[in-house]
């Protein structure tokens, strides 16, 4: 039984855009309750979740993004998914056992788009309403947004942009990125 | 009557590059740098346009927006519906044919196509002129982001800078809240469409040279007298041989200095100041002639082929006043500027030059007294003139937005640029108002014309939706899948692999479910994860049912209703853990449903230890319906014990299946024995495959929407959106049984209370046999209680659901009828233009009442 | 196109966000107390005030949080937004 990568059948477009699919990376919703900081006595960016919005803090083997102020997105690659987000759930459920939390694995519910190239963010601007430019966007940043009517995450790395998108929109926003700039 | 071109001269044209465009069947030579309009000049088309209504010969009358007569389409190299020549590059091979102010759409599309592309900037610059330029180059030294837009084709000494981004033929369409503005960039390559954020717009849109009414001054050959100074100087274009000047200020009479420097004899001007004025202009089908009255009035005629016409101006003011700034009249200068001042425009837009009211000086003179009014044109897109105001002014009207509305002065293609102003003038003048009592009405954007298709940009066609499909989409393509929309979902709606009709898909779909087994994919259920200790609470206040005591491993269907008490959205939770929930909702109910439960827990209820996560993608859906649905899940291979002792309806198990991880949940929206199979959506598509491999000694089919619908309908459930619409209460369904009515608040109960929702005759739920077994009912067919044919008859009920049912041989329907519940045994009509439907009303249950076939 | 001042997200375009209607209009405590006219007033009577107007905002494709804003219902600008509460990342002062 072989997973299916969920853009499989767009490689070829993407490959047209300077961009390819990051597949089968683990993908947790965290969520952290009011007050969980004064219980567990240090502040959550200790614990490697951001507290400025729409910033990522990153280690070696993850990224976690900020979403809301009580929810972040931690992405980490292994060649084994499901056996790591299974303990990536586990060992964030015994750290935040004491506060209320929320850990649901959301690794097949968003397809991610590596975008490269020095065009990329101006491809974006076709469609997404966001100031990209390097005053107010850069490495580190991210963001939750839409481009054209589809909701996306963005998450800026050095050199390239990563679009976290349903996979069900995933045609119409690469669809949309191949449009002439 | 010719224009020409001048021996020399013409800052914008390049001579040593001569082209040739096409108007109306006919070549010219012109210049690059041409506009079109300079073009058609030079080549000495003079008139060449009708008026829309009354179909006047008309001629070009201005070098900018304000154009009103010389509209053209463009067929090559680009198509254009409708673009006024004047603000349009002549290019080589253009082909252009001229337009009475009203377009004909196209049938093949632009090969240009538009683009789209968001932008933020600290500073918007509209106008390329001095002022414009002068701010960008003040916000640019500050440091801002700074976009300088302009609709012409060329900006002379353009500001310079990495921050600083010159836009030629770009036209700002309007401007929106918060400095949003809409600009169209147009060339005969591109075609784009900006959306710019500005922390600060400035606008620097200068003015629009006024005209003088006066008895045939609709005549090809009379032109605004900065006009035809700008044909000379950019052009190098005379657009006459024989000129008149007739103006009110200074400025305008020395255009017959310009004209006569260039070589065309000027033989008149005529000042107003001194108590001069043209009182006819004759020709025909272009200016022969003019005839003058001086101070004295004494009156004298000329042969003219050019009347240079200044009446002083008017600051650009359209984006100004669309987005709330107010005029002020400036009586020295006998025109209306932005008012200053709070609440005059928003603090973002200010505007600058000689838009801000920086023009010289001028006398007014609107109307030139002398002369039939109905021979002084006001506005010559509509063809309305003097008198046309002075009867709309004679039926009671007052206000100039009233006669704006009773002529349509102001609302064609050139939006009142050269009309509205002179027309408020001459309402205040006919009203014995002093000049600027009412100022001109507004101007709504697009501030010119421009294609849907320009502003729809790449969101045409495929790109205007998303279409969104499941992990087994490809494969439902494959296999002959049609397909139906479900909002942006497209989900099959049968399978005919072999192009066999719907009915015949449909049949087969459904007898495969009700004797053998089905398999169809319900990924687009909408999924939510609702974790923490007070999950179980929250749920007992969005639901009508109690989920609290739901044992964990079992599921629960349950309803949510609207505050107002009208069913809402349905589904099934599921209980994982003490505290946690798998929540499913309608396909199109899911976003909302999300947004409700945030709503509640971040507005109302903050202390409620509750975090909802949508898992919609996360997971693939595969309802397995039918009594050999067991037999099948075997046959792939699970760890589950499936017997019905161990695994009962409405419960589920989380196991292996196919060898990846499963959920699988005893629910049936068929009535048959059913599991639905949640996997990972990376395993959607193998667990789809490996359920039909395994499913084929046991004749499985695939089915879709039409389907379901059949299967469920036979069963008496009802829809969200199909038998309810936003009115219908559980009781209105007969389900009673679903509200609780011993549990605590939840939302909607208090409405349940309403007189109007306990009302006995309320349209109620029931099923519908066609007398005819064959005759199927119109969804949306009205329902009424004789067959008297009568007209008008009191409407009971409509038909909500109507199918054909294999299982039962025969047509059924579904229906929500006044007092529905005590209505069993009666016999309703459809009436229909085709003849009336006689059926009978019964519960709403047409096969398998009891629920026997439920454990297979 | 509202520029929208998210408290966390900052300025926003209103596609990113679902309008909540009035804002302070709390759910009864005790429903069950009102009567069908009272129940009616608080589900569907709403004010239309000229000017400044406290409303609600869901910044449903961004942070998915719900806030209070006053708008200037003449002008649509944008005046104070209700402060975010106290969030789990910090230790309570």
């Amino acid at each position: 039984m072989t997973a299916r990568r969920p853009l499989a059948g767009l490689a070829a477009d993407l490959a047209r855009l300077d961009a390819e699919e990051l597949p089968f990376l683990v993908q947790l919703d965290v969520r952290i309750g009011t007050g969980a900081a004064t219980t567990l006595g240090f502040p959550l960016d200790a614990m490697g979740f951001p507290l400025e919005p729409n910033t990522t803090a990153s280690t070696s083997w993850r990224d976690t993004l900020w979403l809301g102020p009580d929810e972040w997105l931690v992405v980490a690659e292994s060649d084994q998914p499901e056996l790591l987000a299974e303990q990536l759930e586990e060992e964030l459920g015994r750290a935040l056992a004491r506060v209320h939390h929320s850990i649901v694995d959301v690794s097949a519910a968003r397809a991610i788009l590596d975008l490269r190239g020095p065009a990329r963010l101006e491809r974006l601007a076709i469609a997404c309403p966001l100031d990209l430019h390097p005053r107010s966007w850069g490495p580190g940043r991210c963001a939750q947004t839409v481009f054209g009517a589809a909701p996306v995450l963005l998450h800026e790395r050095p050199d390239a942009t990563r679009v976290f998108v349903r996979p069900s929109f995933a045609g119409y926003v690469i669809a949309l990125l191949d449009s002439p700039v | 009557m010719t224009g020409r071109r001048l021996a020399s001269g013409g800052s914008r044209i390049d001579r040593a590059r001569p082209i040739s465009v096409r108007f109306d069947g006919r070549d010219l030579e012109a210049f690059e740098g041409d506009t079109f309009a300079s073009a058609l000049l030079a080549n000495g088309v003079v008139g060449g346009f009708r008026s829309p209504i009354l179909g006047r010969p008309r001629g070009i009358v201005s070098a900018g927006a304000e154009e009103p007569n010389a509209f053209v389409a463009v067929l090559e190299p680009w198509t254009d519906v409708i673009v006024p020549a004047t603000l349009m590059s002549a290019v080589d091979g253009l082909v252009a044919e001229s337009r009475p102010g009203v377009g004909t759409l196209v049938e093949t599309a632009d090969r240009r196509e538009p683009r789209r592309q968001h932008r933020h900037v600290e500073t918007l610059v509209v106008g390329g002129g001095i002022a414009g330029r002068a701010a960008a180059v003040e916000a640019a030294a500050r440091g801002d982001r700074v976009l300088l837009v302009d609709e012409g084709a060329v900006i002379d000494d353009p500001p310079t800078g990495d921050d600083v981004t010159v836009l030629p033929n770009a036209t700002a369409l309007g401007v929106y809240d918060a400095g949003y503005v809409v600009i169209h960039e147009r060339t005969p390559d591109l075609e784009r469409v900006w959306h710019v954020r500005a922390r600060n717009v400035v606008l620097a849109t200068g003015t629009l040279e006024r005209p003088i009414a006066f008895a045939g001054n609709d005549v090809p050959g009379v032109m605004l007298a900065g006009s035809v100074a700008a044909y000379v100087e950019r052009f190098g274009v005379g657009p006459g041989e024989r000129a008149a000047v007739f103006a009110t200020n200074d400025w305008g009479l020395g255009v017959a200095e310009v004209l006569a420097a260039a070589g065309v004899e000027v033989v008149r001007t005529i000042d107003a100041r001194a108590g001069e004025r043209v009182v006819a202009a004759d020709g025909d089908g272009a200016l022969e002639r003019i005839v003058v009255l001086d101070a004295a009035g004494r009156e004298g005629s000329f042969e003219a082929d050019l009347l240079a016409v200044s009446g002083g101006w008017n600051p650009n003011l359209t984006l100004w006043r669309s987005i709330g700034g107010d005029l002020t009249y400036d009586a020295a200068r006998s025109c209306f500027v932005p008012r200053s001042g709070p609440g005059s425009g928003p603090a973002w837009l200010s505007v600058a030059g000689a838009a801000a009211g920086e023009v010289p000086e001028s006398e007014p003179l609107w109307v030139v007294a002398e002369g039939e009014d109905a021979d002084k044109f006001v506005d010559l897109q509509r063809d309305q003139t003097v008198a046309d105001v002075a009867a709309a002014l004679g039926r009671g009207l007052r206000s100039v937005e009233h006669v704006k509305r009773a002529t349509y002065i102001g609302t064609a293609v050139d939006q009142g640029r050269t009309s509205g102003v002179l027309a408020a003038e001459i309402v205040n003048h006919l009203l014995g108002e002093d000049p600027g009592a009412q100022g001109p009405s507004g101007a709504r954007p697009p501030y010119a014309p421009v294609s849907f298709a320009a502003l729809a940009g790449p969101f045409a066609g495929d790109r205007f939706d998303p279409a969104r499909t499941t992990p087994m989409h490809a494969w439902h393509l494959e296999h002959g899948a049609a397909f139906e929309d479900t909002g942006q979902w497209k989900r099959p709606r049968y399978f005919a692999p072999g192009g066999e009709p719907l009915e015949e898909a449909v049949e087969r779909e459904c007898l495969a479910v009700r004797n053998a087994v089905g398999a169809m994919d319900a990924s687009t259920l909408g999924k939510i994860e609702v974790v923490g200790p007070d999950a179980p609470a929250f749920l007992d206040r969005m639901y009508t049912n109690r989920m609290s005591n739901l044992a964990v491993g079992s599921i629960r269907y349950g309803v949510m209703l609207g505050l107002d008490g009208m069913v809402w959205d349905d589904g099934v939770a599921m209980r994982v853990a003490e505290d946690r929930y798998y929540v499913t909702t309608t396909s199109g109910g899911a976003a909302n449903v999300l947004d409700r439960f945030e709503e509640w827990l971040q507005t109302e209820w903050p202390d409620l230890r509750v975090f909802c996560t949508s898992v919609t993608e996360q997971r693939a859906v595969v309802a397995m319906n039918g009594p050999r649905a067991r037999d099948v899940l075997a046959a792939v291979g699970t760890d589950v014990d499936l017997s019905s002792e161990t695994f009962p309806f409405m419960t589920f198990r989380d196991g292996t299946l196919a060898g990846v991880p499963a959920r699988l949940a005893r629910v049936s929206f068929s009535g048959e024995l059913a599991y639905e199979l949640h996997v990972s959506s990376w395993h959607g598509l193998a667990v789809w495959e490996a359920v039909l491999a395994a499913g084929e000694p046991f004749g499985i089919r695939p089915y879709g929407l039409e389907a379901m619908d059949v299967l469920r309908a036979e069963k008496g459930f009802f829809i969200v959106g199909q038998e309810t619409d936003g009115t219908v209460t559980p009781a209105d369904l007969g389900m009673d049984w679903i509200v609780n009515p011993s549990k605590g608040d939840f939302l909607g109960r208090r409405s349940l209370r309403r007189s109007d929702l306990v009302r006995p005759d309320r349209k109620q739920l029931v099923g519908l046999l066609p007398e005819d077994p064959a005759a199927l009912l119109p969804e949306g067919a009205q329902l009424v209680l004789e067959d008297t044919g009568r007209i008008p008859m009191p409407m009971s009920g409509f038909v909500t659901s109507s199918y054909r049912s294999p299982a039962l041989d025969r047509t059924f329907a579904l229906g929500l009828l006044e007092a529905g519940h005590a209505m069993h045994g009666r016999t309703v009509y459809a009436p229909l233009p085709e003849g009336t439907i006689a059926a009978k009303v019964i519960p709403p249950a047409f096969y398998d009442p009891e629920g026997e076939r439920r454990d297979g | 196109m509202l520029l929208i001042p998210c408290p966390w997200c900052g300025p926003r375009d209103e596609r990113e966000f679902r309008y909540g209607g009035q804002a302070g209009i709390d759910y009864p405590a005790d429903p069950d107390s009102l009567t069908d006219q009272e129940w009616a007033d608080f589900l569907f009577m709403r004010e239309n005030p000229k000017g400044a107007f406290a409303e609600r905002w869901f910044h449903t494709a961004g942070c998915r949080r719900w806030f209070d804003a006053v708008r200037d219902t003449v002008t649509y600008a944008f005046g104070a937004t209700t402060p975010p509460p106290v969030d789990p990342g910090e230790p309570d002062r």
